[in-house]
């Protein structure tokens, strides 16, 4: 079969291959910042479970309620940013791959290409 | 990912998998005996035995084995157990042919079958690589595979 070969198609394929890896370094840096704020979240929480045991009984009924409504938000927040990271994790694990073989592909275009030019000049 | 794209994806796999089951096809049972033959007689003839240095000026010769397996092991086996390492072989091949299930091809057929089933895979891929495009100029994101063969991927299309 005579084909002929469209060099942009290369481009194109680059032009793909770096919003990939835009996209995928993006949603890893928004991943890591939620990881910090889970963190600081679990922080929180050691502070008030350990305000909770040093009042103990003496705490009166108000401060307990407010230390367990302050525990409960936390906790919603976790579940919350729990949720966010296990679907931009999962967008991650999908332009990340996309963005790997991608590259791969563009190293075999790129190796035919070449061996295209040393038959053309052979 | 439309159907069309996903349709051809699956013939691509199919038609992958054909070409990897024709690959392995055996040859008639004759046609194998023929190549291990020719092989063997290959090697063999790498490996004659060169009985000059058995052979006097005078015309006499000398020719121990014993000498002979020392300086020549390799062309003295050779030439000794050819047609025993043949037998051997047939045998091994008919008992082989005897199990199989598979249906032999003959390399001719083999070779012609092959080219056919790489037409059909190649228009397949362009096809797959015309889908894609029409895909993205609807602005629609579409995944290449990373094994697309290269040259639907590269090629210049109309329209």
């Amino acid at each position: 079969m005579e084909a002929r070969f469209d060099l942009t198609r290369l481009d194109a394929l680059r032009r793909s291959f770096e919003t990939l890896r835009a996209e995928s370094a993006g949603l890893s840096r928004r991943i890591n910042e939620l990881q910090e704020q889970r963190q600081q979240i679990e922080a929180r929480q050691a502070t008030l479970e350990r305000q909770e045991r040093t009042m103990g009984r003496h705490a009166g009924g108000e401060i307990q309620a407010s230390i367990a409504d302050g525990k409960a938000d936390l906790q919603r927040d976790i579940g919350k940013i729990d949720r966010t990271l296990a679907d931009l994790t999962a967008r991650h694990d999908v332009a990340f791959e996309r963005w790997q073989s991608l590259g791969r592909l563009i190293e075999r275009c790129d190796a035919f290409l070449a061996a295209q030019r040393w038959s053309n000049a052979a | 990912m439309t159907e069309d794209l996903q349709k051809t994806r699956e013939r691509i796999r199919a038609l992958k998998q054909e070409l990897h089951d024709v690959r392995l096809t055996p040859l008639p049972p004759a046609e194998a005996m023929r190549r291990a033959q020719e092989t063997l007689r290959q090697s063999a003839s790498a490996l004659r035995l060169n009985l000059r240095p058995f052979i006097f000026d005078d015309g006499q010769a000398e020719l121990d084995l014993g000498t002979m397996m020392r300086q020549q092991p390799a062309a003295l086996l050779s030439s000794l157990l050819a047609d025993a390492l043949l037998d051997r072989i047939e045998g091994q091949l008919n008992g082989a042919y005897q199990q199989m299930r598979i249906k032999p091809m003959t390399a001719v057929a083999r070779r012609k079958k092959l080219d056919a089933l790489e037409v059909q895979l190649l228009e397949a891929e362009i096809a797959e690589e015309r889908a894609i495009r029409a895909q993205e100029a609807e602005g629609e994101d579409a995944a290449r595979r990373e094994d697309a063969d290269v040259r639907a991927v590269l090629m210049m299309m109309e329209g």
